[in-house]
């Protein structure tokens, strides 16, 4: 558990001291602050903002979660991109991996650090749930179904980052390969309606867009924690496991 | 070995293959606590192979390795509680501070919170960084990098200290302070370091394995190899002079024993001109004298004059075709 811990701090220590971490912050709010002002200020269709009523806020709430994954999509990857490929382009996963740590520590501490700064980087989104509740009576369970959807989304898809850093050579390579990994499990659920029943109820349930989608819109499922987290431990044990094959080749658990 | 000892390092028929090409090749040897052992060899010879095996960063193809009495394979968490590894390549996290990384270190490393900073700021001053503690690694020199790298392989007083090309890019007065703290560190450790030269910290290896294309080529003392390498290798004399120097390097070059004279470097003004270079001395017996003599009988200053270990390369060459020929590798 310390070597987790100090792995974790070290993580996160990393990400807060570089500036490229500010600079994905900045991006997503200003991507994130345009959505929130399209869809709360100017959205002419449906019921806005200016309707003024729970209804109308809770609509903006869900809408703007849906668009916002779609940013976390494009800028988690760039995040994790670095977390263990960073460590092979320094050579410092040398020291990790001939430190008496195991695998999983290695992994767990730096995935849990990229979630810390997950949420570091939700956290400024509080003013525009501050402003629908005060001018548009969102209800607090809403503000938790969407941030809960949000940071088990965003762990998802920092998990998959990991795992593709795990494997690739360059941070580049790791970046797109969890993008592109990414958008398959975001956009399978699209092609549900047209599968025959059993593949469509499949690739919907296989879809993280689809149980994102039930979180941030306030219907709250154990299936899709369950399933969220499940993703995220599937791309960890991944990592470890890849860790293990590709360098050190110690035995499984050690 | 002594009857009863533990040896800090036993490798048996370690093997390590990269595709079809044997980089690690049925190789044996033990080291003792107590011990420092200098693994030598050309670039590529497998120095490294061999390290990261040892440190458990890379899994042999075949063979065995103990270290303190636990297989690697088996055990490796215990054996890396017990290993400080400098890799080739020094593994600093940059953007920290040299004290902060070394606590980072500590801590991954196990050194109980309670005297995690007393180990710390020991292998600060050990390794010469006390100016550069507070210093972010980044900001740091060449030199000071390679003695963070070396502080972070010592900050848990490990059993066991493997060092991979520990001199690399350190100036003169720090391969010496290396020197001496291996010497500190030896009574209580089990030492083995890489180099693809003689010279460097040389003096204080108490045994030399001399390996090329992962197989052994010789393992013995510091003493028995210049002993063949008196019978054997050219000599190398590197000998600075001022005075009448184009008269000096003219009777240096057609001295009888001087097979040539290498590296020649012209110092100093037009006024006070200097040379420095290698005479390349080839038979039996010592030149220094010889060279000295020519440098004072054609009115030239000697300056300094000292001999070089030779090439490694060449080395190898004297002594693969004689095949292992120490007899017992540890």
């Amino acid at each position: 558990m310390k070597e987790t811990c100090a792995i974790f701090k070290r993580q996160v220590g990393s990400l807060f001291r570089s500036p490229f971490a500010y600079a994905t912050i900045a991006l997503y709010l200003l991507c994130s602050g345009f959505i929130f002002y399209h869809i709360a200020f100017a959205e002419v269709k449906g019921p806005g903002l200016a309707s003024a009523n729970q209804a109308g806020a809770s609509h903006v709430w869900c809408e703007f979660w849906r668009a916002s994954g779609w940013i976390l999509v494009l800028v988690l990857p760039l995040v994790s991109m670095g977390s263990i490929a960073g460590e092979k382009a320094a050579g410092t996963i040398e020291l990790l991996l001939t430190c008496p740590v195991r695998l999983w520590q290695i992994v767990v501490g730096k995935y849990l650090g990229l979630v810390a700064f997950l949420a570091a980087m939700l956290a400024p989104t509080g003013v525009m749930a501050a402003i629908l509740c005060r001018y548009g009576d969102l209800a607090g369970t809403e503000v938790v179904s969407g941030y809960l959807g949000a940071l088990l989304f965003g762990a998802a898809a920092l998990s998959v980052g990991v795992f593709t850093s795990s494997l690739a050579r360059t941070q580049a390579g790791a970046g797109l390969a969890a993008f592109a990994v990414l958008a398959v499990f975001c956009s399978v659920g699209f092609l549900g309606p047209y599968l025959p029943a059993v593949g469509g109820d499949l690739v919907r349930y296989l879809s993280i867009g689809e149980h994102y989608g039930h979180l941030v819109s306030g219907d709250v499922g154990l299936g899709d924690i369950v399933y969220l987290i499940s993703f995220a431990v599937f791309f960890l044990v991944a990592a470890a496991e890849s860790l293990r094959i590709l360098w050190t080749g110690v035995k499984w658990g050690q | 070995m002594m009857a009863g000892v533990i040896p800090g390092i036993e490798v048996r028929s370690l093997t390590r293959a990269y595709g079809n090409r044997l980089a690690v090749d049925a190789l044996s040897f033990e080291v003792c606590k107590g011990e420092i052992v200098g693994l030598l060899g050309p670039n590529g010879a497998g120095k490294t192979s061999v390290m990261r095996i040892l440190a458990g960063f890379a899994p042999p193809t075949s063979g065995s390795v103990r270290i303190a009495g636990f297989d690697i394979s088996e055990h490796p968490l215990e054996v890396k509680r017990r290993i400080g590894y400098l890799p080739e390549r020094p593994p600093l996290y940059r953007e920290m501070s040299v004290r902060s990384f070394l606590m980072f270190a500590a801590e991954l490393k196990g050194v109980p919170s309670a005297r995690r900073r007393s180990s710390v700021e020991k292998a600060i001053e050990r390794c010469g960084l006390k100016e550069a503690a507070g210093r972010l690694i980044e900001r740091l020199g060449r030199s000071y990098r390679q003695r963070v790298a070396l502080a972070q392989a010592l900050v848990h007083e490990p059993e066991v200290i493997l060092l991979d090309e520990p001199v690399a890019g350190l100036d003169a007065p720090h391969v010496q302070g290396v020197g001496s703290l291996l010497r500190e560190l030896a009574p209580s450790a089990a030492i083995l370091l890489t180099s693809h030269s003689l010279g460097d910290v040389a003096d204080t290896w108490r045994r030399v394995i001399l390996i090329s294309k992962g197989k052994l080529l010789i393992a013995d003392t510091p003493e028995g190899l210049r002993a063949r390498l008196c019978r054997q290798a050219k000599r190398r004399i590197r000998v600075e002079f001022a005075g009448a120097v184009d008269a000096v390097a003219k009777a240096l070059a057609a001295l009888p024993g001087v097979a040539a004279l290498e590296a020649v470097r012209r110092l100093g003004t037009g006024q006070a001109p200097r040379i420095q270079c290698l005479a390349v001395c080839e038979g039996p017996g010592d030149c220094r004298n010889a060279v000295a003599r020519c440098v004072v009988e054609n009115r030239g200053d000697l300056l300094s004059l000292s001999e070089e270990p030779p090439p490694i390369e060449e080395l190898v060459d004297l002594l693969a075709p004689q095949g292992v020929s120490a007899g017992t590798p540890s």
